[in-house]
């Protein structure tokens, strides 16, 4: 019996310092900062400024948070001008790729200071919750020109809409304080948080699961009165308001490329779009092409299925050009 | 239910602290029969619950084929009437062909000569009936051989084809190595759960970490070979030769590991196949319970080497065919066992033609063979990964039109490979210094001290933080 009790002590010993360097590897492999609630409602939460960031789960990137929690390469200083406010999921985020490479970046290598983008895209910002988030975002912001949204996804559910019309889309809740915060602190524990309980690595995405349309014309209607209410809060706000679809692009036996669009989803979003003067981008022939002449995806890296996972640096370009192709176009 | 799940730790936990418990002297004392047979009939019950877990009516698939060989072995011993031996063999096998090949001949049948199939016969395929079907034979031929004597004990028996470790995907125990460890006092002790435990972690790493970070990649290729530049698809295709060995040994490992912490041993399967520096080498380094099992079931009786130069090599195509469509009701199958047939009997010419010529060690010509017989063996697998000839072909085309596409570099490819060489460099520097031929190992750490056990559970934290964790079945399951 004593010699089970000093194995268990060397073995808790062992435990911890091996936990120890576990969480020093992770520190470089998987190290996502602590989310907070987002006091001024421009997103469901933000992260802590000025923290270091990898994701070796996917992409190889790592970059820093700027002093308001999101990823762009300059800090946020309240007042100052932004032309273009880029809200969306993960894939706007842009944790996965270099932090110049991402579309808010490139977005201002292509203005060369002629206009400023900041980027608040944040990880599960559906374009449910950027609708939602609109109006606060607008307020706190105060963009000149435009307010860029991007959605990976057209299939909206018929609940999903009513709730962003009624007002009533379920908060993304941030657990902080406490034990919990403690263990998030540790990176090996988040890494097997994420893994195991929450979601595997590559699998995370912000797309909305396609859902069967059981009211195609209750929820085309559902999906203009939700555009109108963004239309107006934009127009109250002075800016132009933007969606950008940038679908996954799939690969059949024999090479050939596509996307799994609806039409009848892609025709409703452009004609609930067109209605409220909301400009309406869609990337999938820039993505098809991006394949078929350049044999590149828009998503995936190295370390993930080909085309798959989050957006890649071809991805931010093609997005990045396509908003700027669309500004230059309509500023003539 | 798969070494690799939630389920199979609370199994194999619930298994260890019952075997443990028998090692009780109170318990002991109050049984009365020899404490061993306790064991065994918890280990029996055990790996039927293992095996039921997938599906409960196979047991009883399982159960009969352990009659047939128990009681054909027992009767040929009584006897001596070859009657029994025969059945013992044809009954297996027939049961064998019915769940495995039944469709696959007559589907053949019917493209080869035009005719329209009224329906197929709808049977689940028992998980790992080759496994213990070639078990269970070994134990009839070897009492026909008088290798060894009919088991009394029918729970040995049965626990010796049933036994969970190997049961679904080897390594396949001749009938020879396991009953003889079934006389002795084996169970679990801290020596043993030491080193079982490390070849358990060892195995786990290769399968969850590369094995199946690898598949993602290599599935991608297979599915949409045309998408692919002739550079992604000849890296996918290297990347499978690695995958199918770190799932496979993997599980080999964990299998060793799994009987080494219940007192049990199990033989080794694989030692470093792509050292090997030719075909021959090779299938003595892969899977080595299945080609030795051919060797002494299949390619002897049927005449060996014996009977001419001709019936040598006809033995050895026969017997690489049959081996390769053991592995899967396919042609595609079929056709690696077929390359590799024929590159044996290459092999034997080519040693033929040589023979009485002085052969000097050349390290670069070393080298250079065994870089060849990667090639070879990743070419054959081509075969063995595509689900038809279709597949094949476009994967060959993709490499020797030197096809455009996507190049995908991925990096769990290239980690994979890495890590395959830089084991097979340290095995063959560590045989180098020893001195003798290049021999694979498990690099086991004491679990006494506090430095091992850090490293251990340094090994267990970072194969957890590194495996792939969306489904995937091990690739011998199937077969």
């Amino acid at each position: 019996m004593r010699k089970l009790f000093i194995w268990i002590g060397k073995a808790a010993v062992a435990g911890a310092a091996a936990l120890l360097l576990l969480c020093l590897w992770c520190s470089f492999y998987y190290n996502v900062p602590i989310h907070y609630t987002n006091e001024t409602g421009a997103t469901e939460y933000k992260w802590e400024s000025h923290k270091f960031f990898r994701k070796g789960t996917e992409g190889f990137a790592f970059g820093r948070t700027n002093n308001d929690g999101f990823n762009n390469l300059r800090d946020y200083s309240p007042g100052e001008q932004i032309d273009i406010l880029l809200m969306g999921s993960s894939h706007m985020e842009g944790m996965n790729v270099k932090p110049g490479e991402n579309a808010a970046a490139v977005l201002n290598r292509l203005f060369a200071g002629e206009k400023y983008t900041y980027n608040i895209g944040t990880s599960g910002h559906t374009l449910s919750y950027c609708l939602s988030n609109l109006d606060a975002a607008l307020d706190t912001y105060a963009p000149l020109g435009y307010v860029v949204i991007e959605t990976r996804t057209l299939s909206f559910g018929q609940e999903e809409l009513a709730a962003l019309a009624e007002g009533s889309v379920p908060p993304i809740p941030s657990h902080t304080g406490g034990l919990v915060e403690l263990m998030q602190r540790l990176p090996y524990l988040r890494l097997l948080y994420t893994k195991y309980l929450n979601d595997s690595g590559e699998g995370e995405t912000d797309a909305v699961p396609a859902r069967k349309a059981v009211d195609a014309a209750g929820k085309a209607a559902l999906l203009e009165t939700v555009l109108a209410r963004a239309a107006e809060s934009c127009q109250a706000h002075g800016v132009q308001p933007m969606i950008v679809y940038d679908p996954v692009v799939y690969t059949e036996r024999n090479g050939a490329a596509y996307t799994d669009t609806d039409p009848a989803e892609l025709t409703a979003m452009e004609t609930a779009c067109r209605k409220n003067g909301i400009l309406f981008v869609d990337l999938t022939e820039s993505y098809l092409s991006l394949y078929r002449e350049g044999h590149k995806f828009p998503y995936g890296f190295a370390n993930t299925t080909p085309g798959m996972g989050h957006m890649n640096r071809w991805g931010h370009e093609r997005f990045a050009q396509a908003v700027y192709d669309v500004i230059r176009d309509r500023e003539g | 239910m798969v070494f690799n799940s939630l389920t199979f730790a609370v199994f194999f936990t619930l298994v260890c602290a019952l075997m443990a418990l028998t090692n009780g002297k109170k318990l002991q004392a109050l049984l009365p029969w020899p404490v061993n047979s306790l064991r065994h009939v918890i280990l029996l019950l055990a790996s039927y619950v293992f095996y039921g877990w997938w599906n409960w009516k196979c047991c009883f698939l399982m159960l009969g084929l352990t009659l047939v060989a128990y009681g054909c072995a027992a009767a040929y011993e009584r006897d001596g009437k070859k009657l029994w031996v025969t059945l013992g063999v044809v009954m297996p096998l027939v049961i064998l062909g019915i769940f495995k090949y039944f469709n696959f001949f007559v589907d053949s049948f019917c493209a080869l000569f035009g005719l329209t199939r009224a329906g197929s016969l709808n049977i689940l395929l028992p998980v790992g009936i080759s496994f213990y079907t070639f078990q269970s034979l070994s134990y009839t031929i070897d009492v026909y051989r008088g290798k060894i004597r009919a088991e009394k004990s029918f729970v040995n028996v049965a626990l010796y084809i049933a036994f969970f470790p190997q049961l679904v995907a080897g390594p396949i125990v001749k009938a020879g190595e396991y009953l003889p460890q079934l006389r002795e006092d084996r169970n679990i002790s801290p020596d043993n759960l030491q080193q079982g435990l490390q070849c358990f972690a060892l195995g786990l790493f290769k399968k969850a970490v590369i094995a199946d970070n690898i598949s993602v990649f290599v599935d991608a290729v297979y599915e949409c070979p045309a998408a692919f530049h002739a550079v992604t698809v000849l890296l996918a295709v290297a990347a499978y030769s690695v995958q199918i060995y770190c799932d496979f040994s993997g599980y080999s490992d964990m299998a060793v590991g799994c009987a080494k912490c219940l007192g049990y041993d199990l033989p080794r399967n694989f030692n470093l196949p792509y050292l090997s520096k030719n075909v021959t080498e090779f299938w003595k380094r892969w899977h080595i319970s299945l080609s030795t099992w051919l060797m002494e079931y299949l390619y002897f009786p049927l005449g060996g080497n014996r009977k001419g130069t001709a019936r040598r090599y006809l033995n050895l195509m026969l017997t690489m065919l049959i081996g390769g469509l053991w592995h899967g009701a396919a042609w595609t199958f079929v056709a690696w066992g077929g390359l590799h047939g024929l590159a044996l009997c290459v092999h034997k010419l080519f040693l033929k033609a040589t023979q009485g010529r002085e052969k000097k060690e050349n390290p670069f010509l070393s080298a250079l063979s065994m870089l060849a017989t990667f090639c070879f063996t990743s070419l054959c697998w081509i075969f063995f990964r595509s689900g038809d000839f279709a597949t094949a072909l476009a994967v060959f085309k993709a490499i020797f039109t030197w096809q455009p596409g996507v190049i995908h570099l991925s990096s769990w490819a290239i980690f994979g490979l890495t890590c395959v060489a830089l084991a097979s460099l340290a095995a063959a520097l560590r045989s180098r210094k020893r001195g003798g031929p290049v021999e694979g190992f498990y690099p086991l750490v004491k679990l006494s001290t506090i430095p091992g056990l850090t490293v251990f559970f340094l090994f267990v934290g970072l194969t957890l933080g590194l495996a792939y964790t969306g489904e995937n079945p091990f690739i011998y399951f199937q077969f």
